[in-house]
């Protein structure tokens, strides 16, 4: 190797030393947090649904042909698919907030009491059911299940 | 004089096209158009009409200039269609410039059959938003824990200033069996009882006259007069006309009301009723146009979660070339930014004001009385409210602006709430202010994106006593902070029950505050300390009028924050080359200088291989520019147990060791810190201490780790004479032959000695030296010079051993001495749950300790 490439080498690495002895090293914080800043519905027409835009509102209706019976996986039931942003946020659980003194409808949890976005019907009605995040902000969809005879 | 004349009407039309370009007013191109929030209804229910009487829109210019006209100046050119349901557009003419504003046209009951859904949004939110769950506090995924109320059994207060309004939601199917959603104007049966004793009573005819000032059957809402207040009532709705194939729960609700004197707050506009202050008119316009003007209230309670926008507040508190934009202060700002982030937009414009002295909200609490802020479990949310670019307590000089390319962060000042007094020094009995069942929600995080150290500061509290009870804040610049209070009827903050989280600075700020007691609560996770004890003094202590020292009292509560101390706030005050400092301290727990090893550490972990510490508090000189400059400092932070433990203190006269030694920059030890330039760690549990250079100045009160060591040091000595001597005549062995006669005493080196527990040391000790005494011809007479040598050191400690050549007896004295070590290691400066560090610039900063035996 040449001289002047070996004191070139020399002058840029004592003077990383000094300029980050100067300016520190970059801030970097131990436990970051991203919030969530969205959340959205996917579900889509398919088989057993009707999938609708009422009024900026996603309108899932779905015809009653008996009790959802998560057992049999039978009767009436819609899984609700969403989408939590942004992609990197920190917590993606979510919650469902709905009318629990209505006795038809009835959310699918998990043996530690996570929600499972599969809600089961056992009639008639419509329901509004807001899908909200758990991580503090609130943020929130609101949908509307038509059950319809 | 024709030409004359083409000459003339040129000069006329160029005039025109002058005119038509430049428009009226503010003599420039109008390029948009908006209506100000909060001015007109945009949601109304088919077949109604718009009320376009209040609108007002903002009017924007192509040269980046704003204003704001009213109905009088615009006109209505095309109505918007409210006989069917869904978005239509309503066309408003300004001065030939046309715009658009959308209504969304709702359904009415006779869109439908009969209701098949009506159900109250409140109530639902309401029982949701106050929903515990069992266990949460130990399920290993903390979101549920952290997001729910300590206490969810708070009843739904209700405001007899205003009308209360359920929210409905109300749905119903047309004649095609379709449903229709959001229908307005339903018709209600709507039946009142109040609470008598323990049962319900309906009000008759009386009743309703009594209590209740308007019903809204259509609209569900109900206006209760001044006797309502304190007042108990159950409310039944039902729909008039249900759909008898729903299922019963789905066409009713009922609700049991507690009635008190306060605003009913259903969004940002109601909100401002909170500024009371109107600080220079800046609130005057905004509420103006919202039709709060002159509203006051005793009590806010909120009834739906309130989102804060830029929209919803003054525009006095944003940077704005139109009317800053001739500023030195603004030039110098925005020239800045560009000049940093390279690049010719106009990064200042639409920015906080970041100014120490502005909030969103201010309020000057009546003197004598209690303002409540009741949330209902409801939450402020301010997520989408903008940031600071730019530090704004300063005009033009040493103004420091975020730079996401080098990182360059700045100081939040600007706060969402500020709570004061008229008079700190004529502050009646009973003033103060108590806020429950809230959530809070700020527009930071904590990570490492810089543009969040320009988020706002959640409340500041100024002298006006303060209970804060079940509230949950989250991404905050700073949490609660509290200032000053060392007149009567001042300067104490109650924290119970509340919960914080990821504050980009810190969770709990004292400035000056003279009492802050954090109880039965949770803090935790910020990007400094969780508490920081800001003493108001100035830096040399010499203006006692202006001294106020922070003292904050945390009661069976979790409070901590893990740092690497390389986080922005770090660095901002040049404190991260002193938290990396405190690695070095590690080897005081582990053994490494001559004290024993503790089970203890100073590292809350490791990650990606850099140290992380549990940084509870400090307190500092808040008039230093950087904790690297000596400063006077006063304030402490004490953590107990139990309310049982504070209350013996308080008893006690706030004496310190009452159920802990808090880290109280008062204390002795801080001169001594000063006087030896050194660092001293003391414990919380006994006041036990240490220096950072014990190894020299012995300074610790912890002695019988030293006195392990210092016998240790008299064995090894031994061992190496009689290698020596073995060497030498009568014996003239070799080097390897001499060694091998020590084998058995094997001493190990310094550091393995060091490395083990103080029990482990004393059997090891007492083990060296029956093997020592063993070695064939040279056994006795190293136990006696061992003897001799601990007998000349221990007369200085007041230990007298006895005169005797007999080896068993001087063996059974050294073994005395190495059990009574324990006697001077009563007080330990790790025998704590948290390290208090005393710096020698007179700065505290209190670490939790890690238990690796735990």
């Amino acid at each position: 190797m040449k001289k002047s490439t070996i004191i070139l080498i020399a002058i840029v690495y004592i003077a990383s030393i000094v300029v980050i002895s100067v300016l520190g090293l970059k801030a970097k914080m131990y436990n970051e947090i991203y919030p969530v800043t969205s959340i959205e519905c996917l579900n889509e027409t398919d088989s057993k649904t009707i999938v609708e835009d009422y009024n900026g509102k996603k309108l899932i209706r779905v015809q009653y042909t008996g009790e959802g019976n998560i057992e049999t996986l039978e009767g009436t039931m819609v899984q609700l698919i969403y989408r939590v942003l942004p992609d990197n946020a920190t917590n993606k659980k979510v919650k469902f907030v709905y009318n629990e003194t209505l006795t038809r409808i009835h959310f699918v949890k998990d043996d530690n009491g996570n929600d499972l976005g599969l809600v089961l019907f056992t009639g008639t009605g419509i329901f509004n059911v807001r899908i909200m995040a758990t991580d503090g902000s609130q943020v929130h969809t609101d949908i509307v299940i038509d059950v319809y005879p | 004089m024709k030409k004359f004349r083409k000459i003339l009407v040129a000069l006329v039309f160029a005039f025109m096209a002058f005119v038509g370009l430049t428009g009226c007013g503010k003599g420039d191109e109008i390029v948009g158009a908006q209506v100000v929030s909060g001015t007109i209804a945009t949601t109304v229910a088919k077949g109604g009409t718009v009320d376009t009487s209040k609108m007002k829109a903002q009017i924007r210019y192509k040269e980046a200039e704003t204003k704001t006209v009213d109905m009088s100046e615009m006109e209505i050119v095309q109505a918007p269609d409210t006989s069917v349901v869904g978005e239509t557009t309503m066309k408003v003419k300004y001065n030939g410039y046309e715009f658009t504003v959308t209504i969304r046209v709702v359904a009415t009951e006779s869109d439908v059959n009969s209701i098949s859904l009506l159900e109250s949004q409140l109530l639902i939110d309401y029982e949701a938003n106050r929903k515990i769950t069992p266990g949460a506090k130990d399920m290993a995924d903390q979101s549920t824990w952290r997001n729910e109320f300590f206490i969810g059994d708070s009843p739904l207060y209700v405001g007899d200033d205003n009308a209360f309004n359920f929210r409905l939601n109300a749905a119903g199917r047309d004649g095609a069996g379709k449903p229709v959603l959001d229908i307005e104007k339903v018709r209600t049966n709507i039946s009142i009882a109040r609470k008598e004793g323990s049962t319900f009573v309906a009000l008759d005819e009386d009743g309703i006259e009594t209590y209740i000032d308007e019903i809204d059957t259509e609209h569900t809402t109900i206006d209760f007069s001044d006797a309502a207040k304190g007042q108990v009532f159950q409310v039944l709705v039902e729909a008039a006309n249900k759909d008898y194939s729903a299922e019963e729960n789905a066409t009713k609700f009922t609700a049991v009301l507690h009635v008190i004197d306060g605003y009913n707050v259903y969004n940002a506009a109601d909100l401002s009723i909170y500024d009371n202050a109107n600080r220079d008119g800046i609130w005057t316009d905004k509420k103006a146009a919202t039709g709060m003007t002159g509203k006051t209230t005793n009590a806010i309670i909120l009834q739906d979660n309130i989102q804060v926008t830029r929209d919803d507040v003054p525009a006095g508190y944003f940077w704005n070339a139109q009317t800053q934009g001739e500023l030195a202060g603004y030039q110098v700002r925005m020239n800045k930014l560009k000049e940093l982030e390279q690049t010719e937009d106009d990064l200042l414009d639409g920015t906080l004001i970041n100014d120490s002295s502005t909030a969103i909200y201010r309020r000057v609490v009546e003197d004598g009385k209690e303002f409540k802020f009741e949330g209902n479990y409801f939450q402020v949310d301010l997520s989408l409210f903008p940031k600071a670019v730019s530090e704004d307590t300063a005009a033009t000089s040493n103004v420091k602006v975020v730079s996401k390319k080098d990182g360059q962060a700045v100081t939040g000042y600007f706060s969402t709430f500020y709570n004061t007094v008229a008079n700190p020094a004529a502050v009646s009995a009973g003033t103060g202010l108590k806020i429950q069942n809230v959530r809070f929600y700020g527009n930071g995080s904590l990570n490492n994106e810089v543009e969040n150290s320009g988020s706002i500061i959640f409340m500041k509290n100024n002298y006006v006593n303060t209970h804060a009870y079940n509230t949950i804040q989250h991404n905050y610049y700073i949490g609660y902070f509290l200032e000053l209070g060392k007149q009567a009827n001042t300067g104490k903050f109650l924290i119970e029950k509340c919960k914080g989280y990821n504050s980009y600075q810190d969770l709990l700020y004292g400035y000056g505050a003279e009492e802050v007691v954090i109880k039965d609560s949770e803090f935790i996770d910020a990007g400094g300390p969780a508490i920081v004890a800001g003493y108001t003094g100035n830096v040399n202590g010499t203006d006692a009028a202006t001294a106020h020292a922070s003292n904050f009292y945390v009661v069976n509560s979790t409070v901590e924050s893990n740092v690497f101390g390389t986080e922005a706030w770090f660095k901002n005050y040049h404190a991260d080359a002193i938290v990396q400092q405190f690695s070095l301290l590690e080897r005081l727990f582990s053994g490494e200088m001559g004290i024993a090893k503790s089970g203890k550490s100073i590292f809350a972990g490791h990650k990606d291989g850099a140290p992380v510490y549990n940084m509870i508090g400090i307190i500092y000189n808040t008039n230093m520019k950087s904790v690297t400059e000596p400063s006077y400092t006063q304030g402490s932070i004490r953590i107990f147990d139990s309310e049982t433990e504070f209350n013996s203190f308080k008893a006690g006269g706030y004496q310190d060791g009452i159920g802990t030694y808090g880290l109280d920059t008062s204390k002795s030890i801080v001169g001594n810190a000063q006087a030896t330039q050194s660092i001293y760690l003391e414990s919380s549990a006994s006041a036990g201490y240490i220096n950072e250079n014990v190894a020299t100045n012995f300074d610790t009160t912890a002695l019988g780790s030293l006195l392990n060591v210092a016998i240790y040091k008299m064995i090894a000595g031994a061992v190496e004479q009689g290698i020596t001597a073995a060497q030498n005549a009568p014996f003239n062995l070799s080097e390897n032959l001499a060694k091998a006669m020590f084998e058995n005493v094997n001493v190990g080196t310094e550091a393995t000695f060091g490395s083990k527990t103080f029990a482990e040391q004393q059997a090891e000790l007492k083990r060296m030296l029956t093997a020592l005494s063993q070695v064939q011809n040279l056994g006795a007479t190293l136990v006696a010079g061992v003897y001799t040598t601990a007998k000349t050191q221990l007369a200085g400690l007041g230990v007298t051993l006895p005169e005797t050549g007999d080896t068993a007896i001087q063996l059974a004295a050294l073994s005395q001495v190495i059990d009574g070590a324990t006697a001077y290691n009563t007080k330990s400066f790790s025998d704590g749950e948290q390290l208090n560090i005393y710096l020698p610039l007179g700065i505290g900063a209190m670490i939790g300790l890690t238990n690796l035996n735990a």
